[in-house]
């Protein structure tokens, strides 16, 4: 049995049923006799349909063992094992954009961008000079690329009043 | 005729020209790291590409994606690393020959052979198109119905992995589609109270998540710098090129067909075409045997069968709206995007936009030699980029992208959501590519579903009552069986031999 893949087929299942319990109750509209539901009930019984496919699949597989033979080994990629400083850094990365999205309105994308990429190179490095540099090198690119070329309103959080002095014109 | 000479003369502006140079460099840049793939190139641009006018726009994402195919041949040589999955039937070749000091060669057919399918893909393109769109006016809302279904089962079909995981991928694509407002009725669905999912998940944010989100968690998960190779020794990159082609003129041809006729297939792409190309090749190649040790017959016919493909996928992508893999279905989102809305009457609403997007496909094909050969030159260094320094950067424009084209937090977190959703996809086997082709064509499917319906009452059976469309019912319900009758064939050899 495959853990891993029986927990991923149950949670295309739950969607599945999800979808259908969501738009069951849409009534159609007058003189359209096919409502909002249809579409969406097909879609979820089909994705309830393969989803158990993938269950009774995961159940009669057995676990996946690691590789054993010389030519298994040199195809497997030279992958690091699983290291608590990998979680840190696979964490970092999923909780970067959150940090972004109730930090930048805040703190504005010139300072909170730099902590983000600066953040994630030195924890991955553990190089804090290259990390700086590259935090701020791309910070600037990315606000003269979006904010000065092609207009786009970043935030600026702390520092509007300053805005008008580090916009690069 | 006139439409193209009046593309032509809107394109030849010093905008445009820029636009192309810089795109064949960030193409060029993202196909040859590790990793990137052409797909991820072209979703991290469309934050750029929306605030653009239409015609620079079109110009540098079909540059783009031409460049960021070929450049997946760099680290195929130099570091034996595909820089896309097109790359990968032929990479031992490429490897080996520059081991063997043919380095130029090898890199030289790379980039001539690219450049001579993608030509080839893009006269065809042009050519049959306008031809094919004339016949598809024809079709109503039952054909459409079905060449939709075509395209997804097809999707499915040539996935890799299990075909269930891909179905229910593309169960995924079609659900996400879904949020919103009812194309037909109006009332908003799947939207759990929130007001910002009335308009639907954004395109973008998807794309970026589904795309660039997995490789950056996976670099997380399994941090691992490449060892720099050392600086091989290319040599006259032009050296001997002709005589080989000259010598190879078969495969060359072989090539560009089979790239073209795979890329029109739904669901197939570039990497499946350089497989094909690679596997008849080395059936009918008098050093067959030696293909894989480093020969240049192994590189000719699959490095000019990936980049004809793209003008291939193009080819329903823009007369039916139907991607042929996910790079043509990323490609068709930028089309929406800049108000060209692919389907038959493409060649009569926007005869110029179209056009557009054709000849800047030829001439970015023609501008691959020259960029090719000056990559090739510059990029051994670039390719050894590290990836503490890459994966970081990648997460930065991920943000931005997501943020700059809704200006809406909630877009950073739709990005982070469905790359998260398409990081366990991957890991557990499931591929993407349904996903995105149910994403792009949903919509369409359940409209011309809906419509379909209300026509004919509630009768199924108008739906295969016209002959175009019996034909494609057919032809989805052969791809849907396939895998079926394939199963029991398997069974029923398995216990032949057995009883033998």
């Amino acid at each position: 049995m495959q853990l891993g893949q029986l927990a991923v087929a149950g949670g295309f299942g739950l969607l599945g049923a999800v979808l259908i319990v969501n738009t069951s109750s849409m009534g159609a509209v007058a003189h359209i006799e096919y409502g909002p539901g249809l579409f969406p009930s097909i879609v979820g019984w089909g994705m309830i349909g393969l989803s158990c496919l993938a269950a009774f699949d995961a159940l009669r597989t057995p676990r996946e063992t690691p590789a054993t033979t010389a030519a298994d080994l040199d195809d497997a990629p030279p992958a690091e094992p699983l290291t608590p400083q990998n979680l840190i850094l696979f964490t970092a990365f999923l909780v970067a954009p959150i940090f972004y999205v109730f930090v930048a309105p805040v703190l504005g994308f010139l300072l909170t961008m730099p902590v983000i990429v600066g953040g994630l190179a030195f924890l991955a490095s553990g190089r804090p000079w290259r990390a700086l540099l590259l935090g701020i090198g791309l910070t600037i690119f990315l606000h003269i690329v979006f904010y000065d070329l092609l207009r786009v309103t970043l935030p600026w959080g702390i520092l509007t009043p300053y805005a008008g002095i580090l916009t690069w014109k | 005729m006139e439409m193209i000479f009046e593309a032509l003369r809107q394109m030849a502006t010093l905008e445009v020209v820029v636009v192309m140079l810089l795109a064949s460099a960030y193409g060029l840049t993202m196909g040859a790291i590790p990793g990137l793939t052409a797909s991820m190139a072209v979703a991290l641009v469309i934050p750029i590409a929306f605030f653009m006018d239409p015609i620079p726009a079109l110009a540098g994402v079909m540059t783009l994606s031409a460049m960021a195919i070929f450049a997946g041949d760099l680290p195929a040589a130099l570091l034996r690393i595909p820089g896309t999955p097109a790359s990968a039937a032929y990479v031992d070749d490429a490897y080996l020959m520059v081991r063997k000091g043919q380095g130029g060669l090898a890199l030289g057919l790379c980039v001539i052979c690219s450049a001579i399918g993608g030509v080839v893909g893009a006269l065809v393109l042009m050519g049959a198109s306008p031809s094919i769109a004339r016949f598809a006016l024809q079709f109503s809302s039952y054909e459409k119905f079905w060449l939709a279904c075509l395209g997804l089962t097809a999707a499915i079909a040539v996935s890799s992995g299990k075909w269930y995981k891909g179905g229910i991928s593309l169960m995924l694509g079609l659900a996400v589609a879904q949020v919103g407002l009812d194309p037909v009725s109006g009332q908003a669905r799947l939207t759990f109270g929130n007001g910002d999912l009335i308009g639907g998940l954004a395109f973008v944010p998807v794309l970026i998540g589904m795309f660039a989100m997995p490789e950056v968690l996976r670099y997380a998960l399994a941090r691992r710098e490449m060892q720099p190779p050392p600086i091989q020794a290319i040599g006259n990159v032009l050296a001997g090129v002709g005589a080989t082609l000259r010598r190879l003129k078969g495969d060359l041809v072989q090539g560009s067909v089979v790239g073209v006729v795979i890329g029109v297939i739904p669901g197939a792409g570039a990497d499946i075409a350089a497989y094909i190309s690679y596997a008849i090749s080395k059936r009918f190649s008098k050093v067959g045997a030696k293909f894989g040790t480093g020969v240049p017959d192994g590189l000719v016919s699959a490095t000019t069968s990936n980049n004809s493909a793209v003008g291939g996928a193009l080819i329903p992508a823009t007369v039916f709206g139907i991607p042929g893999d996910s790079l043509t279905a990323i490609i068709i989102g930028v089309f929406f995007l800049k108000g060209l809305n692919p389907g038959p009457t493409v060649f009569i609403e926007n005869a110029v936009l179209i056009n557009t997007v054709f000849i800047s496909f030829l001439i970015a094909n023609i501008l691959m030699v020259p960029m090719g050969l000056l990559a090739i030159s510059v990029f051994q260094r670039v390719i050894r980029v590290p990836r503490y320094m890459l994966m970081p950067s990648v997460l930065a424009f991920c943000i931005l992208g997501a943020f700059a084209v809704e200006n809406t937090q909630f877009a950073v977190m739709t990005m982070l959501l469905l790359g998260i959703v398409a990081f366990i996809m991957e890991k557990y086997g499931y591929p993407l590519a349904p996903a995105i082709l149910g994403l792009v064509l949903g919509p369409m499917l359940e409209e011309t579903f809906l419509n379909s319906l209300i026509r004919a009452r509630g009768d199924l059976t108008a739906f295969v009552q016209r002959p175009i469309s019996l034909t494609l019912a057919l032809m989805t319900l052969v791809i849907c069986l396939t895998p079926l009758v394939l199963y029991l064939w398997r069974k029923a050899t398995a216990a032949r031999v057995q009883a033998t």
